[in-house]
């Protein structure tokens, strides 16, 4: 099973120690890591990542959109290749935000996970 | 499990990964954690980024400690410090020169005028003009033409500058100028309104705690400094004691070769200045590059200041007059004929040595060396090679005409002069060459006939004798003299050898004459003959051509590769 510590670094409430995460909640997890991780952001590793991010600075066209998808599904694919991705929806929001639903499924489990990621610019 | 081993010094960043990677998961509590996307995960490529910066620290930390593999100038410099030496500073050109100035009026005239220092001078050296100064104060007398003359005073090339400082004892003082020559470098010491001139310590032996030297070297920003012997082995100036630097700032180019001088002021009040130059100016060099002073320092902590060894010599000369170019020192016992007691130095440079540089450099030598050891200054002996390139061009390859592919070998050669030659430490080699040819796109073969040609000067006096020896072996047959003239009612004058060690004069008067003026040894290359030669030109050629492909130099000989022709041959002819 899948472990993972917790990105939010808190403090397991009996023992002190690091949250830990598991299964399901460490893939989403994970999920969330590799898209939301730009390209050059891993030292060495420069393209790992999805470059969501710099989506934001660009004025959004049906390309853009269709590149997120795209870098969505290629950065999963390689490098969490036990997660096969559905689909992935984007929408432009009001202010500036950009929502990306990603649905995938995980090592032959049936139930379809979805992990929605808005960002949006901060100015 | 047992624990593995993180080796944090790899610098392959995938192998570092997978090391640490590879200890975690040996820990037991990491099993499930290796995926590419996991929190963990971008924590270990943080330490991977960690561990590189560490080894790479370390890498440099270790390189930068050794003065084999220190890049940085100032660390190679430190290295060369702990060797006692100091890296040569830039030196500046000097001429010597005779000054008369001829008053109009030769009444009432004061017995002496002073030069005095920073005195400008101009020359022009093809284009381009240099400033020339004196750094000491020369008297000029009268002569009995009622001008003021004085002989040898030394200019160099540049702007003087002087810098005072006040002194803090036990501080050193940093000299502001790069370009600085360290060799006229002027320390004056007022002590309370007396003025002492301190002199640059050669070596601490002969110190005392009332010895006024100062020390020199470079520090850390590559300018230099001096500092004082803090009254333990020399005198200290006391604190608040004025220190005056004054100095030659060299320029960017250097006035080598400079002859005729004008002067840039009036001297005692008179514009009426000739100046005659004995010694053009020479010597004017860089300072030491790094590469130099990483050499340099540690043959010359071999040498330890004194000249025993052949290298000694080398060391030592190099040193003190960066302008050599190539240096080649042998002792006497190695001379042809033997000279014991004698050391003999001959040099390679830009410019002609002249008697008086040659005078400098043995009374330089005769303060390190072996007190019956003489040093002998030998003029450099230039040998020619010219060579004959039959090279066949395989024409479905060749993407150049026969005139763009003799430049690109006439390139070669001439790139291979320059490396491998011109200097006492190569030697010519047939095969070196048409190795370096054959790699040109298109050639296909390459034969290469070459012939060493000395170029020996015309003695004007009766009878004389002449001799050379070119050291490698001779092909029989092959000397030549042309372009000569020994009898002026003659014609076709040629000398040429007859294949059994006899040199022959030819002439044509009514018929061809012949005579036996000489003889010539092919095994050693020594010839020997006798002449009255009455061409106009100074000089001339006499060539022969080696029989080996190898052509070695021995002693002051060293060779390059002057006129080089060319001829094509097609490949496989009978085949198109």
């Amino acid at each position: 099973m899948r472990k993972d510590l917790d990105l939010n670094f808190v403090p397991h409430p009996l023992t002190g120690d690091l949250a830990m995460k598991s299964g399901r909640g460490a893939v989403d997890q994970a999920v969330r890591n590799l898209v939301l991780t730009n390209f050059y952001e891993r030292g060495f590793n420069i393209d790992v990542g999805s470059n969501l991010p710099d989506v934001l600075f660009e004025n959004f066209t049906p390309l853009d959109q269709q590149t997120v998808k795209s870098n969505i599904i290629r950065v999963l694919k390689n490098f969490e290749p036990n997660v096969e991705v559905t689909e992935v929806l984007t929408s432009l929001e009001r202010d500036n935000e950009l929502k990306v639903e990603v649905y995938y499924t995980y090592s032959n489990d049936p139930e379809v996970r979805s992990t929605v990621i808005p960002i949006r610019r901060l100015k | 499990m047992s624990l593995e081993q993180i080796n944090t010094t790899n610098f392959d960043t995938g192998e570092l990964k997978q090391d640490l990677i590879d200890y975690l998961k040996s820990t037991g509590k990491f099993d499930d954690f290796d995926f590419e996307g996991s929190t963990l995960n971008t924590i270990i490529d943080l330490l991977v980024r960690n561990d590189l910066y560490n080894a790479f620290l370390a890498n440099m930390l270790a390189n930068q400690s050794f003065i084999a593999s220190a890049q940085l100038r100032g660390n190679v410099v430190a290295h060369a410090q702990t060797l006692s030496y100091t890296p040569k500073s830039k030196t500046v050109s000097r001429a010597i020169v005779d000054l008369k100035v001829i008053p109009s009026d030769k009444t009432n005239l004061d017995m002496t005028i002073d030069v005095p220092i920073n005195t400008i001078f101009i020359s022009t050296v093809g284009e381009q003009s240099f400033q020339f100064t004196t750094i000491d104060t020369f008297l000029m007398s009268l002569d009995e033409n009622n001008d003021y003359v004085v002989n040898d005073v030394t200019l160099y090339q540049g702007q003087y500058l002087t810098n005072s400082f006040v002194h803090i004892a036990g501080e050193p003082i940093v000299i502001p100028n790069k370009n600085i020559d360290t060799t006229t470098l002027k320390v004056i010491v007022n002590e309370g309104g007396d003025l002492f001139e301190y002199e640059l310590a050669s070596s601490i032996s002969d110190l005392g705690k009332d010895s006024q030297v100062y020390f020199l070297s470079e520090n850390y920003e590559g300018l230099y400094q001096i500092e004082f012997g803090r009254d333990l082995i020399s005198k200290e100036p006391s604190t608040n004691a004025v220190v005056t630097l004054s100095y030659i700032n060299g320029e960017a180019e250097h006035g080598n070769g400079a002859k005729t001088f004008i002067a840039g002021t009036t001297i005692g009040g008179y514009g009426n200045i000739k100046i005659t130059a004995t010694q053009p100016a020479y010597g004017g060099s860089d300072r030491e590059d790094t590469e130099s002073v990483r050499f340099l320092s540690t043959k010359n902590y071999q040498a330890q200041d004194r000249a025993l060894t052949a290298s000694d010599y080398s060391v030592l000369i190099k040193k003190e007059f960066p302008f050599v170019e190539s240096i080649k020192v042998w002792g006497g016992e190695d001379n042809e004929p033997p000279q014991y007691g004698k050391v003999f130095v001959s040099i390679i440079s830009e410019d002609n040595l002249t008697r008086s540089v040659k005078n400098n450099i043995v009374s330089y030598l005769k303060t390190y060396n072996v007190g019956s050891i003489t040093p002998e200054i030998i003029d450099s002996d230039p040998i020619r090679l010219d060579l004959t390139v039959l090279f066949a061009v395989d024409t479905k390859r060749a993407t150049k005409t026969f005139n763009q592919l003799s430049q690109d070998i006439s390139d070669v050669v001439s790139d291979f002069s320059s490396t491998h030659l011109e200097s006492f430490n190569g030697y010519y080699n047939d095969s070196k060459l048409s190795d370096q040819i054959m790699a040109l796109r298109g050639v296909e073969s390459c034969d290469i006939t070459k012939r060493a040609v000395k170029t020996l000067r015309r003695l004007t006096f009766n009878n004389p004798a002449y001799d050379y020896r070119f050291d490698n072996e001779l092909v029989p047959g092959t000397m030549l003299v042309e372009n000569i003239e020994f009898d002026s009612s003659a014609t076709n004058q040629y000398l040429a050898d007859d294949g059994n060690g006899n040199i022959i004069a030819h002439k044509t008067t009514d018929s061809e004459q012949t005579e036996v003026i000489g003889t010539i040894d092919y095994a050693t290359g020594a010839l020997s003959f006798t002449l009255n030669i009455i061409s106009d030109e100074p000089t001339f050629d006499l060539s022969v051509e080696p029989k080996h492909e190898n052509f070695y130099i021995y002693n002051s000989k060293y060779l390059f590769i002057g006129n080089t022709k060319f001829e094509t041959m097609e490949l496989f002819p009978n085949k198109r």
